[in-house]
């Protein structure tokens, strides 16, 4: 019973996905909403704007620095979260482990 | 602690691999690679290290790793905070010539910062890993 409860919510979700592709522009064209101004300005004023030759750089770490800002933050995140599962506390004065 | 090859080894190749991804990062805004890639080969440097001499040569202990995240992190956000709140009136370096090692702003920097945080922070996971503990 729960495997064909599965089954019929998965394709339930598949059938909604495929609903929303009807909308999508269709692949390769010109006027696509994707080959807008901003990869141009991009690649020809980038060098110019940010200083940097290296367009790569010059996007992610100043047109877009704060999305390498949130990607350091969740390094940081990570390393948190395994310090806490990991962490050796010895001799600690609350630890009641037997 | 290792054995003595490995030890002698590592001692030699350990400043060429620091020396390489000091100058991935500082290079990062000229050719490519950048923060994360030079960070991660600073923080290879850093574990090869660990691995042969153990952690007791450096002050790299739990509270100075954080220390220096988190101050990197801050910088960062601070440095790059101002300058979205200010949009174009914000100070910055001067451009300089795009080519030139010190030209681009607040990049550099930014690259850096960036590679103080992914080093410290795989250097800091494996500790993790290896011991339970990054001092």
């Amino acid at each position: 019973m729960r495997i064909i409860l599965s089954v019929l919510l998965a394709v339930a979700l598949a059938g909604f996905l495929l609903i929303g592709l009807q909308d999508f522009p269709p692949f390769g064209e010109a006027t696509n909403p994707a080959h807008n101004a901003v990869m141009e300005r991009y690649l020809e004023d980038g060098p110019g704007e940010t200083g940097a030759s290296n367009v790569v750089t010059g996007i992610i770490l100043d047109y877009r620095a704060f999305d390498t800002f949130v990607e350091a933050t969740v390094l940081f995140s990570a390393l948190i979260c395994v310090l806490l599962v990991l962490r050796k506390e010895e001799g600690h004065a609350d630890d009641h482990r037997p | 602690m290792q054995t003595i090859i490995v030890r002698n080894i590592i001692r030699w190749l350990t400043p060429f691999i620091l020396a390489y991804g000091a100058y991935v990062v500082a290079y990062g805004h000229i050719s490519p690679g950048g923060g994360f890639a030079g960070g991660s080969i600073l923080a290879a440097g850093l574990i090869l290290d660990r691995f042969a001499f153990g952690t007791d040569r450096r002050g790299l202990n739990t509270q100075n790793v954080l220390k220096g995240i988190s101050g990197g992190l801050f910088i960062y956000g601070a440095i790059k905070g101002y300058s979205f709140l200010m949009g174009k009136a914000a100070w910055h370096p001067p451009l300089g010539t795009p080519g030139q090692v010190l030209s681009g702003g607040w990049i550099p920097l930014l690259n850096v910062l960036v590679a103080v945080v992914v080093a410290l922070t795989f250097y800091g996971i494996y500790g993790l890993f290896e011991e339970g503990d990054i001092q």
